[in-house]
């Protein structure tokens, strides 16, 4: 069940360019990922899941209805979360020198098949 | 001039350059000063939570070091400016999302801050200081009356007028089962601020919907608590022993699922959540699995399905949100 969700973080990564992938429940439980070597797969998840329903309450307390996407710049790189329907998280690691047109296009492609995948 | 009303003064200069709707500076979660045309009072709470969560990145990822956090809508945009590992600058803005704009304005603002360093975290550390004591105040009037029904030991006495106004009736027969469970079973003292069913027909309450009751006393049970971190639960092996104070969490914890999960299912959801709690975790660790497990068993007993959507959508925000 989860080498399909697999097998479209692994086209993500490798079509974008990015160096990282994991698709979340809304729980904050990874169901699949594909994340370098050295990163804790539990606290990426967790972490994500948090801060996609914390912007959410932000743009709640706004009337501003939900928010699909958050990305986070770091030096090293950038970190995206988009919400998949109410039901996941993805978030994408990737990193400073990525197009990132190419990148968010690579992104909105994958979550469209990931909403056909989760039903 | 004070530092926070310079900084207030450098906010408001910022605020009417970009049109923004609220800038605010945090020191990790804690808003220091703010501009904002919001009246909300949760915002800033909200905002902090979520820049705090986006600070552990540094953590998760080697060498991060954030720079920025962007989010932008049809209408607004949400920015983020990591002035150093624990100042950061938040912005909102209403209208056509301009990521530059933003930009722009928190580096000015950033550079502006500089001198203040220092003073931010003063201020931090003198807001700190005054929580405990707030703890410590005496307690108004209405909150000793609290605290005189909390040590009151429960008792239940089920009068059918009360279900008549609750908008889900029951059917008498289960009632009256209910009923002869309810007082057969010995109450021990409560420590949640849930006022008895006996206390809500002594305050005349008994027209009240049940909701009312729970919402009114809510902010009771919410504040002050500090739970046990998803990252704690989601880290807990197996056989994981909890220290007392992960306990303590976990029971403030429960009883915010309790909580939900009576203003859901009712009264008898008090007597339930017991019963079910004591049957489900007599031989299970504690750790975000089971609590997980748990939560799905109480709302197999809600029947109605959008009330048991709310309940698991609730319960499951709070164990994220920890």
């Amino acid at each position: 069940m989860a080498v399909k969700y697999y097998d479209t973080l692994e086209n993500l990564v490798r079509e974008a360019g990015a160096e990282g992938a994991v698709l979340v429940s809304v729980d904050g439980l990874a169901i699949a990922s594909v994340l370098p070597h050295g990163i804790d797969e539990d606290r990426v998840a967790a972490m994500g899941a948090a801060i996609l329903s914390l912007g959410e309450r932000v743009t709640a307390e706004l009337n501003k209805g939900q928010l699909e996407q958050l990305y986070i710049k770091g030096s090293t790189g950038y970190v995206i979360f988009t919400g998949v329907k109410d039901v996941a998280v993805l978030g994408v690691l990737a990193p400073s020198n990525t197009k990132l047109g190419l990148l968010l296009m690579e992104i909105h492609r994958a979550i469209k098949r990931l909403e056909a995948e989760l039903g | 001039m004070d530092v926070t009303a310079e900084l207030i003064s450098l906010l408001n200069k910022a605020q009417r350059d970009a049109g923004l709707y609220y800038v605010g500076i945090f020191f990790k979660d804690v808003e220091i000063a703010s501009k904002t045309s919001s009246r909300s009072t949760k915002l800033p709470l909200t905002f902090g939570r979520l820049i705090e969560r986006s600070l552990e990145l540094n953590d998760i990822l080697p060498n991060f070091r954030e720079e920025f956090l962007f989010s932008e809508g049809k209408d607004y945009s949400l920015f983020v400016y990591y002035v150093n590992n624990e100042i950061s600058i938040g912005m909102i803005h209403i209208g056509k999302p301009n990521f530059s704009l933003l930009k722009v304005t928190a580096s000015d603002l950033s550079r502006s801050i500089r001198p203040y360093l220092q003073n931010i975290k003063e201020i931090y550390e003198e807001k700190l200081k005054t929580l405990p004591q707030q703890k410590e105040k005496p307690l108004p009037r209405g909150d000793l009356e609290e605290e005189k029904v909390k040590k009151q030991p429960e008792q239940v006495v089920v009068d059918k007028t009360f279900y008549s106004n609750y908008p889900e009736k029951l059917e008498v027969e289960k009632i009256s089962e209910l009923e002869s469970i309810l007082q057969s079973t010995p109450e021990k003292k409560e420590e949640i601020v849930i006022p008895s069913i006996e206390d809500i027909l002594k305050d005349n309450k008994t027209s009240e919907n049940v909701e009312d009751v729970l919402i009114k006393e809510e902010p009771k049970i919410t504040t002050e608590f500090k739970h046990p971190s998803l990252e704690e639960l989601i880290l807990a092996p197996e056989d994981y022993q909890p220290s007392e104070q992960v306990l303590e969490n976990f029971e403030e914890f429960m009883n915010k699922i309790k909580v939900e999960f009576i203003r859901e299912i009712g009264p008898f959801g008090n007597f339930l959540f017991k019963k079910k709690r004591e049957e489900f975790f007599k031989n299970k660790a504690i750790n975000k699995f089971e609590i997980l497990k748990f939560i799905q068993a109480l709302s197999e007993e809600i029947t109605i399905y959008e009330r048991r959507q709310k309940f698991v959508e609730n319960a499951r925000s709070f164990l994220l949100n920890t």
